[in-house]
């Protein structure tokens, strides 16, 4: 079985590293790596040493002028070619939270073309306001092509801790590309306390022909957005937690997987028990495609 | 043709159909004031921008860095030239010199990623657009209990249509 | 880029000054030193026959601060009780240091502490590679003034005292305490130069946000009082834990190192404000003070600490401090007290022109740290800093000499211009001690009169609508709870998230099971009728916690943070007298040991016509060692059938209570603690929770039983029937409302399994409890009163949403 080399990029305020890397470790990872940007910039280090990009929570350069903003533009500048090489064979890239954002802000996520540099979605301030750090149900899409989600049970819990984490896009019609697409491989979805009738819309692969003629999505374009605050924490469009591209090998979300990787992460383990953490799905499935890939 | 140094200010604003939080949290904070005159609150985020840029340069900052392009708008304004409608208020609020502006040194740092070299430094500046029945004494109250504090922080406030 | 500074340096004539002239310099300068202090000065300056410069007298002037100096706990203080006068020289190695001797040494073998007293903050052990460093600081002044920049720069203040304790703690998590004006204060009332308390609230809470958000640091504990007398001065507490390998404890400098200064450069920020926060705060200050605030930037000291973990672990320095109060005069100064250290001004980098050299000694500018590098590891360390865009400069060296030498540029001749010469001795020893008197007359309140109050019911609703006791929800979902992956048990708890934790748990070191708890214990209320109990039931308070979520108090330790007005007055020393007395008491009696702690004093206001003092209000912040977390136990009842225990006595303890607030009294009968019965107590309720015979466990505090009973079944989600009958108790514990809300400290309200408790009882033989109720399926709180009939009947709806609504913006 070959190796699987995990890069976590570092830079000023990013902050979940630590955490992130010690799931991928948990995960089965041979060699995880947390490395400052600078180091691939100036040329000490190369991108292609690794078989996964990952950009782990935090505030990048304080997310002063927006949420991964400033990240994104020194990635674009700085490091472009290199990343579009890593994804050109065929490797993975995984955003968490800050992450999430600078690769949707890089215009990688959703991407539903690949090679595609338009900035097509945006992560956004949060509705209510203000920073929000609380336990979320996700949903995962089984018709997504994202390899990050794809073995795994139906409903994850695990947190999210964003200001900014509402997703939008930048017209209908990029709406309409999503659905059919599979690129809405996680969605926020009402806890078992919060009764049924009202979770995120299904979205299930559609043939092309019909996205194109106009039909957004699945189903109906009134059916956005039906998990309410706080549940679907950040008000996202159509509930979306996490994104992933045409490939389905880069994928971004705004929980927290890594916060989830012991037992007694869980709110309620104290009085539900300990179990099997659903945050390591994710890493697991990132290791594991690469092994299968290799 | 070298551009000449001088100070730009760029103001960004949420579109119009776009879910402004700051805003409508500050207007139920004018509520609790007891000025009860306050319909809207619109949040601007001000740059000013110090140095030699070109057009291109100018337009590489502002729509690269500065906006979001799904979610906000740009436009370069006048000092104290906010776009206020008659019946607005506008304010202004700058820190005072000296004080610390992670901001403005984060934009600075953005902006020579994007390959702008002339450019010197960034003031950055919070803005706020008030709509409803407003005299001067209630914005001057809102200014000074809420938007800004004089400690740390210069502001102005002028009437829309003026 | 590169800054030019000023070089005026001017001298101040003190050689020559009359006594009138040396307040009026104290005063005019801001240097807060009294006249005293001032003659200190000038006899020193005498014997060398010159007067001091600039640069020398503010280096005095902030070394010998309230600040710095401790001057108020280290003084002389005659304390008038009744007929007695008790000289007490040195206030603080009487009581809070020689509690932490006593214990030490009581309990040899395993005493667990590492470091107390001496560094930037306490160690004690965690395991076999780490020890845990903890320390609380306040931020009030600067908060009162600008609540979001107060409270960001105190965030950021606290975190750089475990990174410069030993050679550099990893920080773990933050507490965060606050105590302000109600929200609901009328606006018409509020004294000219005085924020809003809501302003403040929402200022501070944006502050610490945004603080220690950014630099990844879990916010997992916190409280907030309200108190009207907190409308001038509002309180921030801010709190860090770190982790340090065992092996990087120690530090030292030795001559020939190099003196480097690393992470933000200077500006004119904070000048002043260690004296600053040593004056009372008037109408005029918020115009005067403009240099004392200033904005934090968390980005700079996160890259600061990724930088500095490295070159720790890399041994690339031998000594590390913070720029706090005073800044590099401070920091060098105490790095170099022992060895003396020669700094040049011009090498330090500027934010902008235009600084006066004693600007730059003095300036307080955020996200700096002092190392001391040996110049063989100095090319190492630059490299490493510039591959994370941080910035380190060399600013000096230590010498050999004992002194403390500042130059500035060298002049056109080129030879160095020396701006300050200080004997380090005389900088450190030569504040002169001053002598207080502390008078304590003991209050007299009125009891309520017992007609007319409302019913149990009401009561209850009414007091978990209050401020203080009200779900602050809204605050703790804004901080970042859960960075970091160590989260065991967390602020909010229960079937829906929504509960009021006791204490909260982390796992710092992610491949092991052991965890660090965090409590804290505050009730300012109760210092109305004595401080002395107030201090005894702070620390009950931050044990209980500590116990009820599994931990054990003989691997706890405290730290302790008084904010008290102006110690000048005789009352307010005998206040403070009285409430370390206690400290020394209670502590010892538990066994747990003081390893850091604070003070800040002239916590008054004065609009011209009248002062306002705070109540004297005592933080103690309680830390434990858990060896496995897996045995926490949370407070939110777990499921139907299970019993309800009473655990502790109740006495009639209403005085400077919530529901005798609430009654618009103060009363007579303070909670007072008997501390070798609570530790009996809290041993065995230890005990039972590791052999898991509890279910859940919260403690009685602010509201008692009720409150602390309504919030378990609540949180939980389940029904509870009580009865007051069961309840163990003193025979003047006769009332209904006496047994509901009385704030008898050492007691515990236990969710034990069903058909465990037989093991339970037989496991708290000889400690007093009661079986006074169940866990119900039905979504009702149940209280049967002492003589049999329901008092309450209320729908867990109806408290929950009292209990929600207050502080849902």
């Amino acid at each position: 079985m070959s190796k699987t080399s995990v890069l976590i990029l570092r830079a000023a305020g990013i902050n979940c590293d630590e955490e992130t890397a010690h799931a991928f470790r948990l995960a089965g990872a041979d060699r995880v790596d947390p490395i400052h940007i600078n180091a691939f910039i100036q040329g000490r280090r190369r991108l292609s040493e690794y078989d996964v990009l990952v950009l782990s929570g935090g505030f990048s350069y304080g997310d002063d002028l927006s949420g991964g903003k400033v990240l994104a533009n020194e990635m674009q500048s700085k490091l472009m070619e290199d990343v579009e090489t890593f994804i050109g064979d065929g490797k993975l890239i995984l955003g968490i939270c800050n992450g999430f954002q600078v690769l949707v802000k890089m215009g990688l996520l959703p991407r539903t073309e690949p090679g595609g540099r338009r900035q097509e979605a945006t992560v956004f301030y949060n509705d209510s306001g203000k920073f929000e750090c609380r336990w979320v149900y996700l949903r995962r899409n089984p018709d997504s092509p994202c390899v990050f989600t794809r073995d795994m049970p139906e409903t994850i819990y695990i947190p999210v801790a964003n200001g900014e984490g509402k997703v939008m896009l930048a017209s209908e019609e990029v709406r309409t590309r999503l659905g059919p697409g599979g690129h809405i491989a996680l969605q926020y979805i009402n806890p078992p306390w919060a009764g049924a009738g009202v979770a995120a819309r299904e979205i299930t692969a559609v043939p092309a022909g019909m996205a194109a003629e106009g039909t957004a999505g699945a189903d109906d374009g009134e059916a956005t957005g039906e998990t309410p605050y706080p549940w679907s924490p950040n008000g996202s469009v159509d509930a979306i937690a996490g994104i992933c591209d045409a490939t389905g090998r880069i994928f971004g979300l705004m929980p927290h997987p890594e916060r989830y990787t012991h037992p007694t992460h869980h709110p309620r383990w104290t009085r539900e028990g300990c179990r099997e953490p659903d945050g390591l799905h994710i890493f697991r499935n990132a290791v594991n495609h690469v092994r299968g890939a290799q | 043709m070298a551009a000449e140094s001088k100070t730009r200010r760029i103001a960004v604003v949420n579109r119009k159909d776009v879910v402004d939080a700051v805003g409508e949290g500050l207007r139920g904070d004018i509520l609790d004031l007891g000025i009860a005159g306050i319909e809207g609150v619109r949040h601007v985020r001000l740059y000013a921008l110090h140095g030699a840029l070109s057009a291109t340069e100018l337009d590489r900052i502002t729509t690269g860095l500065l906006t979001d392009p799904v979610t906000q708008e740009h436009l370069e304004i006048a000092d104290g030239g906010l776009p206020v409608a008659p019946g607005e208020w506008g304010v202004e609020v700058w820190f005072r010199p000296g004080v610390t502006d992670a901001v403005g040194e984060t934009a600075l740092k953005g902006s020579r990623d994007l390959g702008v070299a002339g450019i010197e430094s960034v003031d950055t500046g919070r803005g706020y657009i008030l709509a409803g029945p407003l005299i001067r004494s209630q914005v001057d109250t809102i200014c000074r209990r809420l938007l800004a504090n004089d400690v740390i922080e210069r502001y102005a406030c002028y009437e829309g249509g003026q | 880029m590169t800054f030019e500074a000023d070089d005026t340096v001017e001298t101040f004539a003190l050689l020559k000054a009359t006594d009138d002239e040396m307040t009026q310099l104290s005063r005019d300068g801001m240097l807060a030193l009294n006249l005293e202090e001032m003659r200190s000065i000038r006899r020193h300056f005498s014997a060398l026959g010159r007067d001091p410069t600039d640069v020398e007298m503010e280096t005095l002037a902030q070394t010998w601060s309230e600040h710095c100096k401790h001057k108020v706990f280290n003084g002389v203080i005659d304390y008038v009780s009744g007929r007695n006068t008790e000289r007490i020289d040195n206030l603080f190695a009487r009581t809070i240091r020689k509690a932490t001797e006593d214990i030490r040494r009581a309990k040899g073998q395993n005493d667990h502490c590492v470091s107390v007293f001496v560094d930037n903050a306490g160690i004690i052990e965690f395991d076999d590679d780490y020890h845990l460093v903890f320390k609380v600081e306040t931020h009030n002044h600067p908060s009162a003034l600008d609540p979001y920049g107060g409270a960001n720069t105190g965030i950021g203040g606290v975190i750089r005292d475990p990174l410069g304790t030993g050679l550099g703690g990893k920080p773990i998590f933050n507490t965060d305490v606050f105590c302000f004006a109600p929200p609901d204060f009328p606006y018409g009332k509020l004294p000219e130069g005085v924020l809003h308390p809501k302003r403040v609230f929402k200022g501070v809470v944006a502050g610490v946000r945004d603080y220690g958000n950014r630099m990844g640091i879990p916010t997992v504990n916190g409280a907030i009082m309200f108190d009207e007398r907190y409308l001038g001065n509002p309180l921030v507490y801010c709190g860090t834990a770190a982790i340090i390998p065992v092996d990087r404890c120690e530090k030292s400098a030795e001559p020939g190192d190099l003196v480097v200064t690393i992470g933000g450069r200077t500006g004119r920020d904070g000048i002043h404000g260690a004296t600053f926060s040593s004056i009372e705060l008037t109408d005029a200050s918020e115009s005067t003070a403009t240099q004392a605030v200033q904005i934090g930037n968390p980005i700079e000291e996160k890259k600061v600490l990724d930088v500095l973990m490295q070159a720790r672990d890399r041994g690339l320095y031998r000594n590390i401090t913070d720029c706090g109060a005073g800044g590099f005069s401070s920091a060098i100064g105490e790095m170099g007290q022992d060895t003396g250290a020669e700094v040049h001004l011009e090498k330090a980098p500027l934010k902008y022109g235009g600084l006066k050299p004693w600007e730059i000694f003095l300036s307080e500018s955020q996200e700096r740290m002092i190392l001391a590098v040996p110049p063989d590891q100095i090319d190492a360390l630059r490299e490493l800093c510039a591959s994370e865009d941080v910035e380190a400069s060399v600013i000096g060296e230590f010498t050999g000499d004992r002194r403390l030498r500042v130059t500035h540029r060298p002049d056109a001749a080129g030879s160095r211009i020396t701006v300050a010469d200080l004997d380090m001795e005389f900088l450190h020893q030569g504040v002169p001690r001053i002598v207080r008197t502390a008078r304590w007359d003991p209050p007299d309140h009125p009891e309520p009169p017992t007609a007319g109050r409302p019913g149990a019911a009401q009561s209850l609703v009414r007091l978990l609508s209050s401020w203080n006791v009200a779900s602050k929800e809204w605050v703790v979902r804004q901080y970042d709870h859960e960075v970091q992956g160590g989260s065991v048990l967390k602020p909010l708890q229960g079937a829906r998230n929504d509960g009021p934790g006791d204490a909260a748990i982390v796992r710092p070191v992610l491949s092991s099971d052991r965890g660090v708890i965090v409590a804290n214990g505050i009730n300012p209320s109760y210092g109305d009728i004595d401080p002395y109990w107030m201090a005894a039931s702070a620390i009950d308070e931050a044990l209980r916690q500590v116990t009820c979520v599994g931990g054990r108090i003989d691997r706890t330790a405290l730290l302790d943070n008084f904010c008290w007005g102006n110690p000048d007055k005789p009352d307010r020393l005998a206040a403070l007298v009285r409430a370390a007395k206690a400290c020394y008491d209670v502590a010892v009696a538990y066994g747990t040991p003081f390893i850091s702690g604070k003070d800040s004093f002239y916590n008054e206001f004065s609009d011209g016509e009248r002062t306002i003092a705070i109540p004297p209000t005592l933080l103690i912040s309680a830390i434990c060692v858990m060896d496995d977390v897996r045995k926490a136990v949370s407070m939110d009842v777990k499921a139907p059938g299970n019993s309800i225990y009473l655990v502790g006595r109740t006495r009639d303890e209403l005085g400077g209570s919530r529901y005798y607030g609430m009654l618009g009294f103060v009363g007579r009968n303070v909670p007072t603690v008997d501390a070798a019965a609570g530790s009996g107590t809290m041993n065995r309720l230890h005990e039972a929770i590791a052999q898991g015979l509890v279910a859940a466990c919260h403690d009685c505090s602010e509201g008692g039983i009720a409150v602390a009973a309504a919030e378990m079944a609540f949180a939980g989600g389940f029904g509870m029937a009580l009865d007051l009958d069961a309840v163990p108790r003193d025979p003047d514990a006769d009332r209904d409302d006496t047994v509901l809300f009385s704030e008898s400290n050492s007691r515990f309200v236990v969710e034990v399994p069903r058909g465990r408790e037989d093991d339970f009882e037989a496991s708290m033989q000889g400690i007093p409890f009661g079986r006074a109720g169940t866990v119900t399926g039905e979504e009702r709180f149940l209280v049967r009163g002492l003589g049999g009939d329901e008092i309450v009947s209320t729908e867990l709806s109806t408290l929950k949403e009292a209990w929600q609504r207050p502080l849902r913006w």
